[in-house]
């Protein structure tokens, strides 16, 4: 770290360690231009396609969506031009200081020097003139870059305040003042959702599979079966612990414990990082239904939930991953039939 | 409603949900300017919940709209409360 600038020499500061802070925000712009053109996209595309409440409810959505991110990327984009002006800047207060304060250097032992070194006591006139025209055109150069450096420490001052006055003006805008209650990450206010579903869906017409034939291919299989990723296993196993990952778009990666029985898989959470809360559960059972096909059937029984996977749960968002578990499960029974 | 066009939607805004992330940029504190190394930090900071909240509502729009699109027993009254439940 290096110290912090003074008038004695206001180019202090190593920029460099502003290039960090100048990739985040470019990377940053990058990212916002990126979802302003999809958002735009899908702005341009959704008249005409869709009609009715919904849609009505989402557009003003989604006009919101793309004035925040508007405002975040004119934020981000005013940002970046600030430090880059800054860095611009003191590099050329740094490099006009480090003159100075060589000059200024340079005369100041001149001035210390005092006659008692002289050779002849007292100095001749010639002597003490001599050392007088030194002092002299020391003592100017001397107050001339002291004056300077005291230009250039204004100059600083001035381009300080200038980014500071930008960083907290564009931070402000974006910063929503409910940030800290939306955002809250200690399973606070948004992790409030409760939620419970049932879905069955028909994985074969097979009068010889049996329920419990069913769950031990699920069981070797999870792998090819969920329609996310599975770490820590390649079978499911009584008591192992296990971590889904991107099982949902927001918080979709946890820790669960698998329980099983001859036809059953139960994940119980006991991490608290996925949008469920801990002891949470979620059953994958196969069962024969009353027109004697075999099902795979999934019981959760959310708490603790991030309030808005609650929603999705409930308007039918579960049923999207289940369907597509289901039809995994359908595939790989067809693979085991063939064999 | 066209549904494949809608879940289309869905899938394009949910990825940004999925793909948007906030680097953490080095400490400035070697600025010179302790001044100017606070703003930094104060900028930085509103830059990463920003992304975040950027990101919350991208999945969550995202999911909405794949829903809507799958979910055909979903009444259009049930669809635009869940986009209202949804705007921060």
């Amino acid at each position: 770290m290096s110290a912090q600038w003074t008038k004695k020499n206001p180019g202090l500061g190593d920029m460099e360690s502003l290039a960090g802070f100048d990739s985040a925000l470019t990377s940053d712009l990058t990212q916002l231009d990126d979802a302003l053109s999809t958002l735009l996209k899908v702005e341009g595309a959704i008249h005409g396609a869709w009609q009715g409440d919904a849609r009505d409810a989402f557009i003003i959505e989604l006009a919101k969506s793309i004035t925040d991110l508007e405002t975040f990327q004119s934020a981000t984009s005013a940002t970046l031009t600030a430090v880059r002006d800054y860095v611009t800047s003191v590099e050329s207060i740094a490099r006009r200081a480090d003159t100075q304060i060589e000059v200024r250097d340079e005369a100041a032992p001149e001035l210390d020097r005092t006659y008692m070194d002289s050779t002849t006591s007292p100095p001749s006139d010639a002597v003490v003139r001599e050392r007088k025209e030194r002092y002299d055109e020391a003592l100017e150069d001397h107050t001339s870059a002291v004056k300077k450096l005291d230009g250039l420490a204004e100059e600083r001052q001035e381009a300080d305040d200038v980014l500071v006055a930008v960083l907290r003006d564009r931070g402000s805008r974006i910063t929503p003042l409910d940030m800290d209650e939306l955002l809250s990450r200690d399973r606070g206010s948004i992790y409030t959702g409760e939620y419970d579903y049932s879905y069955a869906f028909p994985i074969s017409d097979d009068i010889m599979l049996t329920p419990e034939q069913a769950m031990d291919i699920f069981k070797a299989n999870p792998g090819k079966i969920f329609p996310f990723e599975i770490e820590g296993a390649t079978t499911f196993e009584d008591g192992q612990t296990i971590r889904l990952v991107g099982a949902a778009p927001i918080d979709g990666s946890g820790d669960v414990r698998v329980s099983t029985t001859d036809t059953s898989v139960t994940f119980t959470v006991v991490s608290d990082d996925y949008f469920d809360g801990a002891g949470s559960t979620i059953t994958f059972r196969t069962a024969i239904g009353t027109d004697g096909l075999v099902y795979l059937v999934q019981d959760a029984d959310a708490h603790d939930a991030n309030a808005f996977a609650a929603i999705g749960a409930e308007n039918g968002g579960a049923a999207l991953t289940w369907n597509t578990q289901a039809q995994n499960f359908r595939d790989v029974l067809a693979e085991e039939a063939a064999k | 409603m066209d549904p494949a066009l809608v879940g289309r939607m869905g899938n394009d805004i949910g990825e940004l949900g999925m793909v948007a992330s906030a680097s953490d940029p080095e400490s400035a504190a070697g600025c010179g300017s302790s001044a100017v190394s606070s703003a930094l930090n104060g900028f930085a900071e509103s830059r990463v919940d920003a992304l975040k909240r950027a990101k919350l509502g991208f999945s969550t729009t995202g999911t909405a709209l794949v829903q809507t699109a799958n979910d055909f027993s979903a009444t259009d009254a049930d669809i635009a409360a869940t986009f209202q439940a949804m705007v921060p």
